[in-house]
């Protein structure tokens, strides 16, 4: 169930203009930054270790978001919110938590195919 | 406070209108009123009608004016002055200089 | 812009590099920081320009940075600006207390960012230059401070002769009121008698200061000399007119006190109304000022009449300047004359008064208490001093002077009607040195019998006419009168001393033009009052005073002529 876009395109001509020849560089660390992100949340999910979680959505819709792909960098927040509304009561809904990062990993993978293509 | 000058149709008599409080913050647009029109000014009406206020700078610039026109042989007259204004003209017995009316 | 060294920190690299690349685009130097904690150790290395911060790192997050960096940044203004996304809407109002200047949203669009840098810079330098302008305004302070300082100890040394601090006056004058156009002066004449100065300079500061030195040393060097408030009114009118640019003045009012026979003289000009308290009928008489202040009119147009009073001891004058009238409440209401009015008409009594006002005004003021323009003094009418005859210093009196000579000064009726000689006439007896000793007594002695010779007899004034308050007035009165319309008469004065610089013996003998009066019949009854154990009433010419201090005192011809003798040193059973 990803959307179809996965990338905003003028964020990304804009980015691309500002970055240069580091554009690639840029992409790569992203790339090697996620991949080493997505098995820390889902541990953290495991886990239960809703703090950490957290904090690792929001980092990552940070820099998902820089990089334009901006419905990577929804699926974050949404995750990220719920997390920061269930932490006021600490009653964390695991189940829901469970598909919202699924559907980060999913949106990541499809964001993974689009730059492996050569964005 | 402001400073209004007027010369009269003959060009013989300057009025100058000072509103709100005539003090310090007065100096500079109150001797421009009476050393920027011409020559043929021969008396001197100060109008204080809309006067709240008057300190000692304020003295101190009649004085002036005094002295620009003429000393001893100046014409001047201050008029319409409230009992305030008036009280601090009397206490400096402004009278004997000027025509207080 | 010139470039500006900028801090980032953000635990996310994705983010720092673009951020950094995107600054470095746009010419600008990027220290980049991974936590809160680095950054803050970075800022302290670098001092970069500006900072941007994300809100949650690792280690230290970005509020708590923000503090910190603010703390160690003191009074420079360093821009912190919050890396957040639109959506993070929560904790901006903390972000904002933990010192944050602004917020950039992410994704970071570069026209955005390069126009809060430069906006930021903008601010930075603008807040530069503030912070270099108070610096400036505070050393300038601080300099006017000390050169105050040091000119108000240049003015205390030319106004310290005073006595301000006899018993009988009373004063409130703020410690740098010289600078607020005030100055209060008292001093004695030799022959006792008082003057006291409560003067009020327009505008404040340099112009006040001055004025306030010609007119203190004008006061002390006449008052000296015997001069009374008319000479030194008009001496100090002449030299204020003279430096005083035109527009500057001083608002003044001066009374001269005689405390042998009970009198004021008072010139007030400019100044606001103050009051001459009564004790035996507890009343208040309001002084007005009748006069232009001093420094406005030229000395052939100047005014010397002067308002007289025959007192009572416990009579006291209240004078002030305009400042007490214009002190403020801490709503900004004016103290103003009826209440000052109220306060000393409910006064408990006469010693009162005073206190009474301080205290009204220091309730009136409340926590925006400044004493600073107000000068107040009370100067009450009390037994004369106790003149004293300093020990003669032998080795001094030794010393040369004229011993053997002799001396006469005639005044025609213009010089009376226009001058005082005894000033002059002081001086000539001064240089002798046994006689300066006593110059008080002498003083009083010669200003006796010179306006004895003057009023009585030049001018015909009938004495008996002081005896009662409206015929006081009416004496003074006809005092101006007929001097304004004095066309002849004369009175001579002589003086001749015999000494060896030990001891020695002064004539004086005053001649004057009038028809001279009935001294046997004065005598008879002055004998009389004497023999009533000295109770009784003195009346006309001559006053205990003087016979205290003569060896003899004799009228001659028709009454026209008095010749006293005085030893000095004066015998100690008569001193």
């Amino acid at each position: 169930m990803s959307s179809p876009v996965h990338f905003d395109a003028d964020s990304l001509k804009l980015l691309k203009d500002v970055m240069e020849e580091e554009f690639d560089e840029l992409i790569g660390l992203f790339v090697a930054d996620s991949e080493e992100r997505l098995p820390v949340m889902k541990a953290a999910l495991q886990q239960q270790l809703a703090g950490e979680l957290m904090s690792q959505a929001h980092s990552f819709k940070g820099a998902s978001g820089n990089v334009c792909a901006v419905t990577l960098s929804e699926y974050n927040r949404q995750l990220e919110d719920h997390l920061r509304s269930a932490s006021e009561t600490s009653q964390y809904d695991w189940p829901l938590l469970t598909r919202l990062l699924d559907e980060v990993e999913t949106e990541y993978l499809a964001v993974r195919r689009v730059i492996d293509d050569g964005l | 406070m402001s400073v209004e000058s007027k010369v009269s149709g003959d060009g013989q008599q300057l009025t100058i209108q000072v509103s709100g409080r005539f003090d310090f913050s007065a100096h500079q647009a109150f001797r421009d009123a009476y050393e920027n029109p011409h020559s043929s000014v021969r008396k001197y009406v100060i109008d204080l009608s809309g006067t709240s206020y008057l300190d000692s700078s304020a003295l101190g610039m009649l004085l002036l004016l005094r002295d620009y026109a003429g000393g001893d042989n100046a014409d001047i007259s201050i008029t319409n002055c409230n009992p305030d204004v008036k009280k601090i003209l009397a206490i400096s017995n402004f009278e004997q200089l000027f025509v207080i009316a | 812009m010139s470039s500006v060294q900028i801090l980032i920190a953000d635990d996310n690299q994705v983010d720092r590099k673009i951020l950094g690349r995107i600054l470095q685009k746009q010419g600008h130097r990027v220290i980049e920081a991974v936590n809160g904690r680095e950054a803050v150790e970075l800022y302290r290395q670098h001092l970069p320009e500006m900072v941007l911060l994300d809100v949650m790192m690792p280690e230290m997050d970005g509020k708590q940075a923000a503090l910190q960096i603010k703390d160690a940044a003191g009074e420079d203004f360093v821009p912190i600006i919050f890396l957040t996304s639109l959506t993070d809407a929560y904790g901006l109002a903390e972000c904002l207390d933990s010192g944050g200047d602004d917020f950039l949203n992410k994704p970071y669009n570069p026209v955005v960012l390069e126009a809060k840098v430069h906006a930021f810079f903008r601010m930075r330098e603008m807040h530069y230059t503030l912070q270099q302008q108070r610096d400036t305004i505070a050393r300038h302070n601080e300099h006017m401070m000390r050169e105050q300082e040091a000119a108000k100890a240049v003015f205390d040394n030319v106004a310290h002769q005073g006595c301000l601090s006899a018993d009988n006056i009373r004063y409130l004058v703020s410690p740098l009121a010289i600078f607020n156009g005030d100055v209060l002066l008292a001093a004695r004449q030799p022959n006792g008698s008082m003057n006291l100065l409560l003067g009020d300079f327009t505008g404040h500061g340099l112009p006040a200061a001055i004025g306030a030195m010609p007119l203190a040393e004008i006061f002390y060097g006449m008052t000296n000399k015997g001069y009374g408030v008319r000479d030194i009114v008009r001496e100090i009118n002449f030299r204020l007119k003279q430096i005083l640019p035109v527009g500057f003045f001083c608002c003044a009012v001066m009374v001269e006190m005689n405390f042998e026979r009970k009198t004021a003289s008072l010139w007030m000009g400019g100044v606001p109304d103050c009051y001459l308290y009564r004790q035996q009928t507890d009343k208040l008489e309001e002084l007005r000022s009748s006069h232009l202040p001093l420094g406005v009119l030229s000395d052939t147009r100047f005014r010397d009449s002067l308002q007289e009073f025959n007192l009572a001891n416990g009579d006291r004058f209240l004078l002030w300047s305009d400042g007490i009238l214009e002190a403020r409440n801490p709503a900004g209401e004016m103290f103003g004359q009826p209440r000052l009015f109220d306060v000393i008409s409910t006064a408990a009594s006469a010693d009162d008064i005073f206190p009474a006002i301080r205290l009204a005004l220091d309730e009136y003021q409340g926590d925006s208490a400044r004493d600073d323009d107000i000068t107040l003094a009370e100067i009450c009418m009390v037994e004369p001093p106790e003149q004293t005859t300093p020990e003669i210093d032998r080795t001094l009196a030794c010393k040369n002077g004229p011993m053997d000579w002799s001396f006469e000064y005639r005044l025609g009726s213009q010089s009376l009607a226009n001058f005082n000689p005894l000033p002059v006439v002081m001086h000539v007896l001064s240089e002798v040195p046994g006689l300066k000793m006593m110059s008080g007594q002498l003083y009083t002695v010669l200003s006796e019998l010179f306006s004895n010779a003057f009023e009585h007899g030049v001018l015909e004034l009938d004495s008996a006419l002081k005896q009662t308050p409206a015929g006081f007035t009416e004496y003074y009165r006809q005092r101006g009168q007929r001097i304004a319309e004095l066309q002849q008469g004369q009175v001579k004065i002589h003086l001749e001393h015999q000494g060896d610089g030990l001891a020695g013996l002064l004539r004086v003998r005053f001649e004057d033009s009038g028809p001279g009066f009935d001294y046997q019949a004065m005598l008879a009854a002055n004998a009389a009052a004497l023999q009533q154990a000295g109770t009784g009433q003195y009346s006309g010419r001559g006053i205990p005073l003087i016979h205290r201090i003569c060896e003899s005192v004799e009228y001659l011809g028709k009454g026209n002529v008095v010749e006293a003798v005085i030893h000095w040193p004066i015998p100690a059973t008569r001193a």
